[in-house]
């Protein structure tokens, strides 16, 4: 009796809260799956899957709020490395502000630079952020905000003697580095550079480490060319020219040789590090310049910031986005962020607001029941299967897209149809063999420079 | 002070004071500049030197700046991608893997033994320390709330090694016991009676030799078992029951007139009643073996004491037997008054023998008469083949010799060549003279517009209205009312073309759901109807068929961070980045497949 008093007593002090499945399924009723029991599973699964993708463009809603309290555009953009909650945006005005997601409100606001904040980053461990702006300075704050009657200052500025466009810091170690004239590789604890890499003279305007081969580093520049470098040699290692300039790349976060490139040619390309001499796939669906891009960090998909006032998802291994997100008060959009729970899109823009949207627009957000989430996997099998279905497939694709973007995409099929017949004209009146075909990968490429 | 000449002119002879070249665009050569320094020894280790520098080849500009880079950009870009490379196993399994949970590197839940649990946890309350108290008193264990010492030490008493070969020798014996006892069920079912007599023979032979061993090895253990049989006989002899008076023995008596069979059996169990009633000979020292009597009928009046006997029993103790040319002229007599017996009984042990002899080798000669058998008919087969050869060898030489005589054959094929080479045009008519192409199409036309009109519908139902059953035919009526006609088809489009067929079997009402092109992945169209035709649906699938059917292809979990995929990750990555030497499995970069250039086919 003793000891089932206190087994008793342990049970209430260590009362693991667990739910079996059988309380929560229903009890299981013998079931005949004579295939002649159920006939129809073609039609009847088509007509399930139909209702699934009606059902998916009708919840389909994926903003979810805007962080406004910006005075000036915003210019760029940084995740916390250790708290999804929290993230970080500068404007052109030069002012830092540091967001909680959760309660959706500005926790603190930092004026850190005159003029544009350029570039911005947080350390790995994310105890301190790096901004770099206008006024030629390499600033770094800490995390936490200031103690009260604590004046708001860096904890280390350095002055440059260019203006530095972007910044990026090390995945692992005390390093960082910078973009204007050069790319330059800061130790934290130095007021000068540790090397500076040069090849060729013009503006770098992104710079990015890669995450899984912490030494290797990506830049693009304008005079239309992306480099790599080596930081452990400190030596570029090759350059490839595109037809129009590159604004940013991002490296894939799974696949160690896979970078994205946001060109102005309205495209995206993906990169294999090690075949430069023709992108991976190109990305194109934007009607306009493409400013910013971030991979999710499953390094499935990535999501694309555009001049034309839309950001587009894209699955790496196919040419044409899953889903344009826009809303009619969203201007340029400038900078985008994917964050690293893989559920949410932040996008910065020119209009001062920062949005925050559903990766998967038509996701329910919150705890899901057993059966809840069994028939969401059942209803994402079906439309998988049936995806290429026409009357699905309409379904599943049509977006609705604001008149300028969906005008352009028009006026665009017919520039590019134009161009394509004129080529098979001069092909066709030409001497066979002389305008040899050239493959949509390849005809962005102008060179490789070794 | 010597006072140095001054130069002002301008010379042409070449000399360590003025350094100059005959004419414009000439080059100066060592030579001439050595010349002076001829006549003076001192100077000779200078002058070695220079021969020696005048036979060293010049050394090459160094590369520019430019090209110098390059080279230290390409080394670095090949070595950067081959480190790089080393991802492309890694990549490769995760875009192929039909199911990836992020974060990669997951947290194993880790269970804390109780007696932690408990350890950390201290009585606090009055009540909790009076309990503990009590369990004090009892030395009811605390920290380890599983085990009493009994019980721990009940379980300290047998290892766990013992235990378990324990366990593994009863299992064996009860393995064994159920494969005798089956064995024994499966000969006691058999049925032939042969079987069974060969059996006991073999028996009685084995136990026999069993006893002579025994009787070698240990005489007084040979006694004690030859005394066991003694009784066992006796208690035979006592029940009477080999003598023929039993019902089954009249019963074969009365048979055995006629059947031989039965006759057998009788004297065999005569010969079993002999040999039970006969009198036990008594080996005794001085008499031999041989001179012992086999049998006798007679002396059964006469016990002898049996080598068993015991002596507490006073009719046991008989009186000794006779001498022994009575039992020799006994014997006589046995031999001539019973020589049938004596001879059925030989026959008996022949029987007998040739029954074990065909045990052990009834197979054996199975075998050798079938070879027997099989040669015999290969060789008539040979003898046949044989003939079949010679026949068709006259048929050889009676062709050739026809084809000497006539030589027709040849000579026709010779014509058929000739007139190929002439006229093609004829000779393909003439081939095809059977076949009218024409009127083929326009049959296999008319065929085409008699499966493409529509069929009526019979919704004819017999038993509605009228009377059913078998033989009944719905009525006239009826059937007119529920055979339903169908519209007529509208003008086939190859109705004045008369060498086209048209076919108008695709559906365009259904044409707009179906998939027109073959979509990527699939290779045939085949394939992709498959996996259309499979449900995924818990109606069609068992629950774990289902699940498993509609597992997501990525996981993850909210509010967790997911960091890039990093050394740490990767099992098989770990120590090779940790050390940055090479990986065991060399990767060469490849060129991924390129994804945009998709083989398009027709799917139905």
């Amino acid at each position: 009796m003793l000891r089932d008093l206190l087994n008793s007593a342990y049970l209430a002090l260590h009362y693991i809260p667990w739910v079996c499945n059988a309380c929560v399924t229903l009890i299981a009723v013998p079931r005949n799956y004579d295939p002649a029991l159920h006939p129809f599973e073609v039609p009847r699964e088509y007509t399930r899957a139909l209702n699934a993708t009606k059902l998916e463009r009708v919840f389909a809603k994926p903003f979810l709020s805007s962080l406004d309290g910006h005075r000036d555009g915003v210019n760029c953009m940084a995740k916390h490395p250790k708290s999804l909650s929290t993230v970080l945006s500068g404007a052109c005005d030069g002012e830092v502000k540091i967001w909680n997601l959760t309660k959706r409100q500005c926790v603190r606001t930092i004026q850190a630079h005159e003029g544009f904040v350029r570039g911005m980053c947080a350390r790995f461990c994310g105890t301190s952020f790096f901004t770099v702006g206008d006024d030629k300075t390499v600033k770094q704050w800490k995390m936490e905000s200031p103690e009260y009657g604590e004046e708001e200052e860096p904890i280390h500025t350095i002055l440059g003697k260019t203006v530095y466009t972007g910044i990026d810091h090390h995945w692992k170690e005390a390093v960082f580095a910078t973009c204007g004239h050069q790319v330059d590789i800061w130790d934290e604890q130095r007021t000068s550079p540790m090397c500076s890499l040069t090849w060729g003279f013009d503006s770098i305007s992104s710079v990015k480490f890669n995450p899984i081969e912490t030494y290797l580093l990506g830049s693009c520049a304008s005079d239309r060319n992306i480099v790599l470098y080596d930081m452990r040699k400190s030596t570029p290692l090759k350059k490839v020219i595109l037809n129009m300039r590159t604004n940013t790349l991002c490296w894939n976060p799974m696949e160690a040789f896979v970078f994205t490139a946001a060109n102005e040619d309205y495209n995206l390309y993906s990169f294999d590090m090690r075949f430069l001499e023709s992108p991976m796939m190109v990305h194109m669906d934007h009607v306009s310049a493409v400013l910013d891009v971030d991979y999710s960090p499953t390094g499935k998909e990535f999501v694309s910031a555009s001049f034309d006032k839309s950001i587009r998802i894209f699955p790496v291994d196919k040419g044409h986005s899953r889903e344009v997100y826009h809303t009619k008060r969203m201007q340029h959009v400038i900078t985008v962020k994917w964050t690293s729970d893989n559920k949410y899109i932040l996008c910065g823009s020119d209009e001062m607001n920062i949005r925050l949207w559903k990766a998967n627009a038509s996701e329910k957000l919150g705890v899901l029941a057993p059966r809840e989430k069994a028939a969401m996997n059942y209803n994402q099998k079906l439309k998988e299967k049936f995806q290429y279905h026409p009357k699905i497939r309409r379904i599943a694709q049509h977006r609705h897209l604001p008149k300028s973007i969906f005008c352009q995409i028009k006026e665009q099929r017919i520039m590019r149809e134009a161009r394509r017949r004129k080529e098979l004209n001069r092909r066709k009146h030409s001497k066979p063999g002389s305008m040899p075909f050239v493959s949509e990968r390849k005809k962005h490429i102008v060179a490789v420079v070794k | 002070r010597r006072k140095l000449a001054e130069r002002t002119e301008a010379s042409t002879q070449v000399s360590e004071f003025n350094v100059s070249c005959k004419g414009a665009g000439e080059k100066l050569v060592l030579s001439e500049l050595l010349q002076p320094i001829r006549p003076k020894s001192a100077l000779s280790t200078v002058k070695k030197e220079l021969t020696k520098v005048k036979q060293k080849k010049a050394v090459e500009l160094p590369l520019s700046k430019e090209e110098a880079e390059r080279v230290v950009r390409e080394a670095a870009y090949v070595r950067t991608s081959k480190d790089v490379g080393r991802w492309q196993q890694v990549v490769l399994q995760n875009r192929r893997a039909e199911q990836l949970v992020f974060p990669l590197k997951q947290e194993i839940a880790t269970v804390v033994p109780l007696e932690q649990v408990v350890s950390a946890w201290k009585a606090r309350t009055p009540l909790e320390q009076e309990i503990f108290g009590l369990l004090h008193k009892t030395k009811q264990p605390i920290t380890d709330p599983l085990l009493t010492p009994e019980e721990t030490a009940s379980l300290q008493a047998m290892s766990l090694e013992e235990a378990r070969q324990r366990r593994a020798e009863l299992q064996k014996a009860r393995v064994v016991q159920s494969y005798y006892e089956a064995k024994a069920r499966r000969e006691k079912k058999i049925k032939s009676k042969k079987y069974h007599r060969v059996l006991k023979k073999s028996k009685r032979r084995k136990a026999l030799k069993e006893f002579e061993l025994l009787h070698k090895s240990d005489p007084e253990a040979a006694l004690a078992k030859l005394e066991e049989l003694e009784q066992l006989r006796m208690q035979e002899r006592m029940s009477l029951k080999h003598q023929n008076k039993g019902k089954w023995a009249r019963s074969r008596a009365i048979m055995a007139k006629y059947d031989l069979e039965a006759r057998k059996a009788m004297q065999e169990q005569l010969a079993r009643n002999k040999e039970l009633t006969q009198k036990v000979r008594v080996e005794l020292p001085e008499e031999e073996p041989s001179d012992v009597p086999e049998e006798d009928l007679t002396s059964e009046t006469v016990p002898t004491i049996p080598v068993g006997a015991s002596g507490a029993n006073p009719w046991m103790l008989g009186k000794p037997s006779g001498p022994a040319e009575e039992l020799k002229v006994q014997e006589g007599l046995e031999n001539v008054a019973v020589p049938d017996a004596v001879e059925s009984k030989e026959e008996m042990e022949k029987d007998d023998d040739e029954e074990d002899m065909s045990e052990e080798e009834a197979l054996l000669q199975d075998f050798m008469q079938k070879r027997q058998v099989r040669q015999q008919q290969a060789r008539s087969l040979e003898e046949q083949g044989g003939e079949l050869i010679a026949q068709e060898s006259v048929c050889m030489v009676c062709c050739r010799v026809g084809q000497r005589q006539g030589g027709s054959w040849e000579l026709f094929s010779a014509q058929f060549h000739i007139e190929g080479g002439i006229d093609q045009r004829g000779v393909i008519t003439e081939a095809f003279a059977g076949d009218d192409v024409v009127a083929d199409f326009t049959r296999e036309k008319r065929k085409a517009e008699e499966a493409a009109k529509p069929q009526p519908v019979n919704l004819v139902l017999p038993g509605w209205g009228e009377w059913g059953g078998t033989g009944l035919k719905p009525s006239a009526r009826k059937i007119k009312r529920f055979l339903l006609k169908p519209p007529p088809a509208p003008p086939r489009k190859d109705q004045h073309l008369p060498h086209v067929i048209m076919s108008e079997r695709r559906n365009i009402h259904a044409a707009a759901h179906q998939v027109s092109e073959l979509p990527f992945p699939f290779e045939r169209h085949q394939q992709f109807e498959q996996s259309i035709r499979t449900p995924v649906g818990a109606t069609w699938n068992t629950q774990r068929a289902f699940q498993k059917l509609t597992t997501p292809r990525i996981i993850t979990r909210s509010g967790h961070i997911i960091k890039p995929l990093s050394a740490e990750d990767v099992p098989d990555m770990a120590t090779t980045a940790g050390t940055g030497a090479k990986p065991a499995l060399e990767i060469v970069p490849q060129r991924p497949e390129p994804p945009l250039c998709r083989r398009r086919r027709r799917a139905r």
